[in-house]
């Protein structure tokens, strides 16, 4: 029967999974907020057209697309950047940094499950003059993220766009041949990249440089050393200098533990312009965290400034947590308190300023069916059994009660 | 420290690929080609075997769930894995082509329908030519197809021939070699860059001087 079961690619969030949820979003919402990132929100579907007119970033076969009734195509938000980009340029404000919790809707081909349709994405974005110690910032930002939430063996790689763009652009090949060799460097294909330089008609320097490419990444000293060797313009040479800084920067900030280069890091290369950097937990197969400079998109909607962001992949992150035993989130004390008609109003007394102070209560009314296990207060026999039953007696009325366990100090027990 | 997991395709490239780690001081003394079992801890406990079927290695590697994978660029290229592929390893060396009745001409003006194992690769590559074609996914037996009119051609690896020429087949246009390759996950040589970039060094050097071993 598909009326009851869930389309391909989403899935229920059970009670202790939507709570990790929560606490984690509700943590990141907070530390962003101290760093000065404000909150906003884009609508759930856009226009097709707002992501088609910025070539390169979506993939039009993976946009979940919707008919408006006079004919136009929408989408389900494919990506959180491109409308965020849109809003700031329409609304002209001064704010320049923003946070955003969104779910992302994907259409993915695959024929497992594994691959979800919909997710969710805790991010920010910063409409910047492009200065270098802002990509300092988001990359420690992007570390503190990861750190707080508990988890182990992060790392955190950085690449640089324009070292691999003026490279090839200096080659001056078709677009097509771009692509190609750009396929092949993301995939680390030596020999194929080889194969495919040799059919081409391609100035010696560059063939070499080309080739090293896929093996330019590890320790950032190695990595920086063999890239200074392998500059052949100013643009490269300049790209090797800011991630030389950067990485200076991010030593002396007590990240350097963290810090891998890769130079040919050149995924989304239509999007970003400058820095890259994704992080990996060992032991997990994908990134978890994806974000760059991107100077490019803004001026699609007359914006004249650079920005920079992240977003983070709060569902690969939870089965991260889950799997190194840290999904543990800090329950509340809890209570049951039972009561007939009779004594409603003392119990409803009692609840609400247990509430008040942070502890669940759960209200039951006789007659009762079942047997109450935990902490409980009965009005209608009048006793009460707390601290997994150590603590048991009766009382004649809610001063008498207190008075007996102190349920002044019950929710800091 | 948890070992650094191999996936293998069950049969003659697990064989193959085991021979090679052999000669790299990777030794699996557990393994035994009639066992049923599917894990096997090499002598120095460093690395774990995982034995799979040939057109899951891509999924178990892009996935993080194996480091290291061997598998035929075939199904690499069918499965569109997200991986990275270092090295080829010249062993399970066959080719992809269009085969079909000998009399038959690819160049009709009407659309092809062409029986296959692979329509991703199939696909792609008539696109490439500017070509729309219908594919039809078989699971085996693939050279029935065009006798019995359910497709026009088929594409298929062609290893000798000699399953084409039983048939009355022939094959009609070459498309691409293949072989096999070494994959690794992508956050794997990340995070586990000491442990695994030995090896691809390792095997890289053993093929680029010896040649591959050969079956």
């Amino acid at each position: 029967m598909s009326g009851q079961q869930l389309p391909r690619g989403v899935s229920d969030l059970y009670t202790d999974d939507y709570h990790l949820k929560e606490s984690l979003i509700n943590n990141y919402k907070r530390l962003l907020n101290t760093y000065g990132y404000n909150p906003i929100q884009t609508p759930t579907f856009e226009f097709y057209d707002l992501f088609m007119n910025v070539p390169g970033t979506m993939d039009a076969d993976q946009m979940i697309k919707l008919i408006d009734p006079d004919g136009k195509v929408l989408v389900l938000r494919p990506d959180a950047t491109v409308p965020i980009a849109r809003m700031v340029s329409q609304s002209q404000l001064d704010v320049k940094k923003f946070c955003y919790v969104t779910n992302i809707f994907r259409m993915e081909s695959s024929e497992s499950d594994r691959t979800s349709r919909s997710f969710s994405q805790v991010g920010v974005e910063w409409f910047d003059h492009a200065h270098p110690l802002h990509d300092v910032e988001m990359i420690s930002l992007a570390i503190e993220m990861l750190k707080q939430s508990g988890i182990e063996r992060i790392q955190l790689e950085i690449g640089q766009a324009s070292f691999f763009k003026s490279l090839l652009k200096s080659a001056q090949l078709p677009p097509s041949e771009e692509q190609e060799i750009q396929k092949k460097v993301e995939a680390k294909n030596g020999y194929e990249l080889k194969a495919y330089l040799n059919t081409l008609e391609i100035d010696e320097d560059i063939y070499q440089v080309l080739l090293a490419i896929p093996n330019l990444f590890g320790s950032p000293k190695t990595v920086l050393t063999e890239a200074k060797r392998l500059v052949l313009n100013d643009e490269m040479r300049q790209a090797v200098e800011k991630l030389d800084s950067l990485v200076k920067q991010l030593h002396r900030l007590g990240y350097e533990q963290y810090v891998s280069l890769d130079l040919g890091l050149i995924n989304h290369l239509n999007y970003y312009t400058g820095v890259m950097f994704q992080a990996y937990v060992e032991g997990y197969g994908k990134p978890i965290i994806q974000g760059g400079r991107y100077d490019e998109l803004t001026k699609y909607f007359d914006l004249k400034t650079s920005a920079i962001g992240f977003g983070l992949y709060v569902d690969d992150l939870m089965t991260i947590l889950k799997q190194q035993n840290r999904a543990d989130i800090e329950a509340n004390q809890s209570i049951t308190i039972s009561t007939s008609e009779k004594e409603l109003k003392e119990a409803m007394d009692l609840a609400m300023s247990l509430r008040a102070k942070g502890v669940v209560v759960n209200m039951v009314y006789a007659p009762l069916n079942a047997e109450i296990s935990g902490d409980l207060i009965d009005f209608t026999s009048k006793s009460y059994r707390l601290n997994c039953g150590t603590n048991q007696g009766s009382f004649n009325s809610v001063i008498d009660l207190q008075k007996k366990v102190g349920l002044e100090d019950y929710a800091t027990n | 420290m948890q070992p650094i997991k191999i996936a293998l395709a069950k049969g003659r490239l697990a064989d193959l690929t085991i021979e090679l780690l052999e000669q790299i001081g990777i030794i699996f003394t557990s393994y035994h080609k009639k066992s049923r079992k599917l894990m096997f801890l090499s002598d120095d406990s460093q690395f774990q075997l995982i034995l799979v079927k040939a057109t899951d290695v891509g999924t178990y590697v892009e996935n993080g769930a194996a480091d290291i994978g061997v598998a035929g660029k075939d199904t690499l290229l069918e499965a569109g894995s997200d991986v990275f592929e270092l090295v080829d390893l010249g062993f399970g060396q066959c080719k992809f082509a269009v085969a079909g009745r000998p009399d038959y001409d690819l160049n009709q003006s009407h659309q092809l329908t062409v029986g296959t194992k692979y329509p991703k690769i199939t696909k792609d590559y008539f696109n490439q030519q500017g070509k729309q074609v219908e594919t039809i996914k078989l699971n085996g037996s693939v050279e029935l197809a065009p006798l019995v009119g359910l497709s026009d051609v088929i594409v298929d690896i062609v290893e000798t021939g000699t399953t084409l020429k039983e048939n009355h087949l022939v094959e009609l246009e070459e498309m691409m070699d293949i072989s096999a390759r070494l994959i690794v996950n992508k956050a794997s040589f990340k995070t586990k860059d000491s442990r695994i970039r030995p090896v691809v060094e390792q095997v890289q050097a053993y093929v680029d001087t010896k040649g591959s071993v050969r079956s």
